[in-house]
């Protein structure tokens, strides 16, 4: 491309600090450089977007002297130079004085009075204070009468849980291509959001949506951190308006583990009050979440809206008083990472029901049985005030427990032989579908005379399958080959609106926007004189074209129930997965090798976040895993064979009856598997430990337990 | 990740790069480049920044292997050393380490002589080259020393080697069919957070005559664990005699590392565990006399 230039972020080598000199004039003086941008620079450019509600808090774009940083990560300076390897040298030469602050990157030692503040007041009259520390949210959840239940209970199990903070791991870090052609800014972004992406550049550079064009292309992963807009994605897009030259971006991978939004970091403290006979009548507690340095858009909507309301999971609770802390840190700021809130839920709900069957000495399974909302309780109201549409919880669970009497007939065995054998079982819902907006995802159905077509769709798949589904879907409503039919999406100009793909929406979302427009194409095909065949219609009227958006309200809620067994090896604590099973209801589906893609790689990540992975920091807020030398993801190795089962019932929220499920990997075989290990360190007496459970962890509980 | 400028020259002879290294002032001035699979990353993060890199991935002379003479050519890929059925015949314990080395694009282009040089406290091969006793050819511009490998690392990435220096060769004298590596993997690295290498000897009577245990990612270098070997020496090979060996893993050890991987105490655990493994297929092996083909360290 001629002309291109390249682009090397300058971030903070420190957690905490106040920038007290800032001197780009000998990195723009060196070989190459076209300029070196700081926040000066950004002057003109509008603040990224935040989470409702609360202003002040969102990313800077860049920085300047007399501004604080307050992640090991943030943009600080943007250099950019013809080639990738000059910019890298010239960063090298940008000079920055930093003094230093205490850091904190723990949500609860953050909350703590007494813990470095990292933000003066931000926002208007009452929004964020400072006075309430790094607090930076506060709701309790409450429904029924939980103090009632308490009073009366039989038992009452607690725990302190943590679903620690991790990290996304796309195969294609990110990266950002933009310029001006033809006067329209366009920008080719790995994005889940490109009609967000537009309407958010439109916003922050004062600049109609119609003059700029986004293309996603070919995403290698998003795994929701690529929803978010970004900093230094931004900085580079106004470097390129600044020097009317295309310049070019593309994430380290070490990079990505600072810079790269992070998911989960919560500390639960809950408990749940339980009749006698093993009716869970009440939870509480509080949950913290860390959310990091900077609130991105999803930050707290992640534990207000998904994680506290879906803490009742598939269970008929009566009562609920749940206090969630959404508490500012030292930290990679937290977005959206699969599951987004729901694995925290069912990870803290799912070892709760399992100690209330250690508690009450049911069986795990029983226990759940016991509590399941019926089929014909449907649309059910939880305490927490969600509708789930419909669902059949005991199914899902006798469907992956056909064998259970052989399971446990096999961990007898084992146990005899002086093996660690364990099985464990998680039962979820997964909330999917939703619609951010009162106006839905479009889709725009075209037919050539040639009788190709084209399905333009406003959701932006980015390895899910969609070419395949959404072809799938229109071959068979229009009556046409599958191999006739061409999916387009990801590209402002060629795709109608939608608000992309993440949280198991585009199924639903986009799905019935396709269903619609196909419906729509139809009906203008019988302004033919005679029934014909699509293709023949469309010939005769010289090509046909419908647009048409997703009519859909309300969440649809996919269930499952994931069951593991798992072998310790008592001498190092090494835990193998023997068996995954993992039963999935997501409604009708359309392609059930699309659906066993999406519970593979969401179990493999699931897998990841309970044995292997975890970010951490040194009491400076320095990243300790910064590289996949430190970082353990599962690799195939870890991860065994996955029996995939499913079952539909089908929603009734939309006309396809389907439900989004591409999160269920991760929300089923984490408490599974915590489950399972856990089950297998009973004869122990171990309660409870947290994730990951590295060998030294479960090593280090048997061997105390057995010296004891 | 983009290296910090350096220009790249390629040997054409042994004795054409001992010279270009005799001329260079240190490893920031001018770094040997084998295999890369260290060195590139190191580059690429600008941990490492020589301004010269000579690549002597041209001299095949020093890629020769003669299993027989227990000669291996500094030059020898991971893959080549794994592809050839003699070596894994003479040496189990090695076959052993490069099943469960890195991975197969790593094996395909690493070599044995970078890895010595590179000197990191982690790595599967030296625990077995110091377990059988091996001892390397060094050379420089005008000579060649041998040095055993013992007397050649020295810490953390901190090994004997000069800066006009080159490995040519390792010498691996002749080893009884009793040996066996046993590795626990790091899970992110794939690194050994411990390895334990064991040879051993048994006399005509059944007892052991001779033990050799060497241990890998718990201390800044790889070592001898002298306790375990000397309470093996002179017994019968037994559970009880085994595993009280083993115990002594921790006597006279190095300081272990800990990092937020493993503590040093578990490092040393596990240690103990996998010494009790290496040591029993290592005596299967010397009992069964002869090639095990299908053998699988456990803990992988």
């Amino acid at each position: 491309m001629p002309g291109l230039l390249h682009a090397f972020v300058v971030r903070s080598p420190v957690a905490h600090a106040e920038i007290t000199a800032l001197d780009v004039s000998e990195a723009a003086g060196a070989p190459g450089v076209a300029g070196v941008f700081t926040a000066a620079d950004m002057r003109d450019v509008g603040p990224l977007p935040g989470p409702p509600g609360l202003p002040g808090l969102e990313f800077p774009l860049l920085r300047a002297a007399g501004d604080r940083v307050r992640w090991a990560g943030e943009p600080v300076a943007l250099v950019v130079a013809d080639s990738a390897a000059k910019a890298a040298d010239a960063a090298e030469l940008v000079s920055v004085d930093y003094d230093t602050l205490p850091a904190v990157t723990d949500p609860v030692a953050a909350a703590a009075p007494g813990a470095p503040v990292l933000h003066a007041a931000a926002g208007g009259p009452g929004q964020f204070s400072a006075a309430s520390g790094n607090v930076c949210f506060r709701e309790r959840l409450t429904g029924g009468d939980a103090d009632r239940a308490f009073a009366d209970a039989a038992h009452r199990v607690g725990q302190r849980m943590v679903s620690q903070r991790v990290a996304p791991v796309a195969l294609e870090p990110r990266g950002v291509l933009a310029q001006v052609i033809d006067g329209r800014l366009d920008v080719r972004i790995g994005t889940q959001r490109p009609h967000g992406v537009r309407t958010w550049l439109a916003g922050m550079f004062g600049l109609p949506a119609e003059d700029i064009r986004v293309v996603a292309g070919d995403v290698g992963g998003g795994f929701g951190a690529k929803g978010p807009l970004y900093p230094d994605q931004v900085a580079v897009i106004a470097a390129a308006r600044l020097l009317g030259r295309p310049v070019k971006w593309i994430e380290e991978r070490g990079e990505s583990f600072l810079a790269t939004t992070h998911g989960r970091d919560q500390v639960a403290e809950l408990e749940m009050a339980v009749t006698a006979d093993g009716r869970i009548s009440a939870i509480r507690g509080t949950v913290h979440i860390g959310v990091g340095a900077y609130l991105t858009p999803n930050a707290l909507s992640t534990a207000r809206n998904r994680m506290g309301p879906l803490l009742g999971q598939c269970y008929d609770i009566g009562a609920v008083d749940v206090e969630i802390v959404g508490v500012l840190t030292n930290a990679t700021p937290i977005g959206p990472y699969r599951g987004a809130g729901r694995p925290e839920a069912a990870y803290f709900t799912e070892r709760l029901v399992d100690l209330v069957a250690g508690e009450t000495g049911l069986d795990p399974a029983e226990v759940r049985r016991r509590n399941f909302i019926s089929p014909d309780q449907f649309p059910f109201r939880t305490r927490t005030g969600l509708t789930y549409d419909s669902g059949d919880y005991r199914a899902a669970l006798d469907k992956a427990l056909e064998s259970y009497r052989e399971l446990r007939r096999a961990q007898a065995a084992a146990r005899a032989a002086g093996r660690v054998a364990g099985v464990g079982m998680c039962c979820f819902v997964e909330p999917g579908g939703i619609m951010p907006g009162v106006h839905g995802d479009q889709a725009t159905v075209t037919v050539d005379p040639s009788g190709a077509v084209t399905v333009a769709v406003g959701t932006s798949g980015h390895g899910q399958g969609h070419q395949t589904a959404f072809a799938q879907l229109a071959a068979e409503l229009l009556g046409v080959p599958f191999a006739d039919v061409r999916v387009v999406f990801g590209d402002t100009d060629t795709a109608p609106f939608g608000y992309g793909t993440f949280g198991s929406r585009s199924t639903v979302a986009g799905g019935s926007a396709v269903l619609r427009a196909c419906e729509a194409v139809l009906a203008a095909a019988r302004r033919v004189d005679a029934p014909m065949p699509l293709a023949e219609a469309a010939r005769r009227l010289g090509g046909l074209s419908a647009t048409a958006a997703a009519d859909v309200t309300g969440e649809t809620y996919a269930f499952g129930c994931y069951v593991c067994v798992v072998d310790i090896d008592p001498g190092t604590g090494r835990i193998r997965i023997d068996r995954v099973i993992a039963v999935d209801d997501c409604g009708r589906v359309i392609n059930p090798l699309l659906l066993e893609g999406q519970v593979h790689g969401g179990v493999a990540q699931g897998v990841g976040q309970a044995l292997f992975e975890a970010v951490r920091y040194d009491e400076d807020g320095q990243p300790l895993t910064a590289s996949l030398m430190d970082y353990a993801i599962p690799s195939a190795k870890q991860v065994p064979v996955i029996e995939s089962y499913r079952l539909e019932t089908p929603s009734p929220l939309n006309p396809l009856g389907v439900k989004g499920m591409g999160e269920s990997g991760t929300i089923g075989v984490t408490p599974a598997v915590v489950n399972a290990v856990m089950d297998a360190l009973a004869p122990y007496g171990v309660r409870h430990l947290d994730m990951p459970l590295t060998p030294e962890k479960v090593w280090t509980a048997i061997h105390e337990a057995a010296s004891v | 990740m983009y290296p910090a400028e350096f220009s790249y020259l390629r040997a054409g002879s042994v004795s054409e790069a001992l010279d270009a290294l005799a001329d260079g002032e240190s490893d920031d001035d001018l770094k040997i480049l084998a295999g890369g699979q260290s060195l590139l990353p190191m580059m690429k993060l600008r941990l490492a920044t020589p301004s010269v890199l000579l690549d002597i991935g041209g001299l095949t002379s020093l890629a020769a292997v003669d299993p027989e003479a227990g000669r291996v050519g500094a030059l020898a890929t991971y893959r080549s050393l794994q592809r050839d059925a003699r070596l894994a015949g003479r040496f189990p314990a090695m076959a052993d380490a490069l099943s469960v080395l890195a991975d197969p694009q790593v094996r395909a282009r690493g070599t044995i002589g970078g890895a010595i040089a590179h000197g990191d406290p982690a790595a599967d091969l030296p625990a077995v080259l110091l377990a059988l006793d091996a001892t390397l050819t060094v050379a420089r511009s005008g000579g060649s020393r041998t040095v055993a490998l013992d007397d050649f690392l020295r810490g953390v990435f901190d090994t004997d080697l000069a800066d006009d220096e080159l490995i040519t060769e390792v010498v691996i004298p002749p080893a009884a069919a009793g040996q066996a590596y046993e590795k626990f993997e790091q899970s992110a690295s794939h690194l050994p957070l411990a390895g334990v290498c064991a040879a051993v000897e048994v006399g005509a009577a059944g007892a052991i005559t001779g033990a050799r245990v060497a241990v890998t990612g718990v201390a800044g270098r790889v070592f001898r664990a002298r306790a375990v070997e000397a309470a093996l020496v002179g017994q019968e090979p037994v559970d009880a005699v085994l595993d009280g060996a083993a115990a002594q893993v921790r006597d006279g050890a190095p300081r272990p590392l800990e990092d937020i991987h493993a503590s040093g105490s578990f490092r040393l655990h596990l240690a103990e565990v996998l010494a009790q493994r290496a040591l029993r297929r290592a005596l299967m092996r010397a009992g069964e006399s002869s090639l095990q083909v299908s053998v699988t360290p456990s803990g992988g």
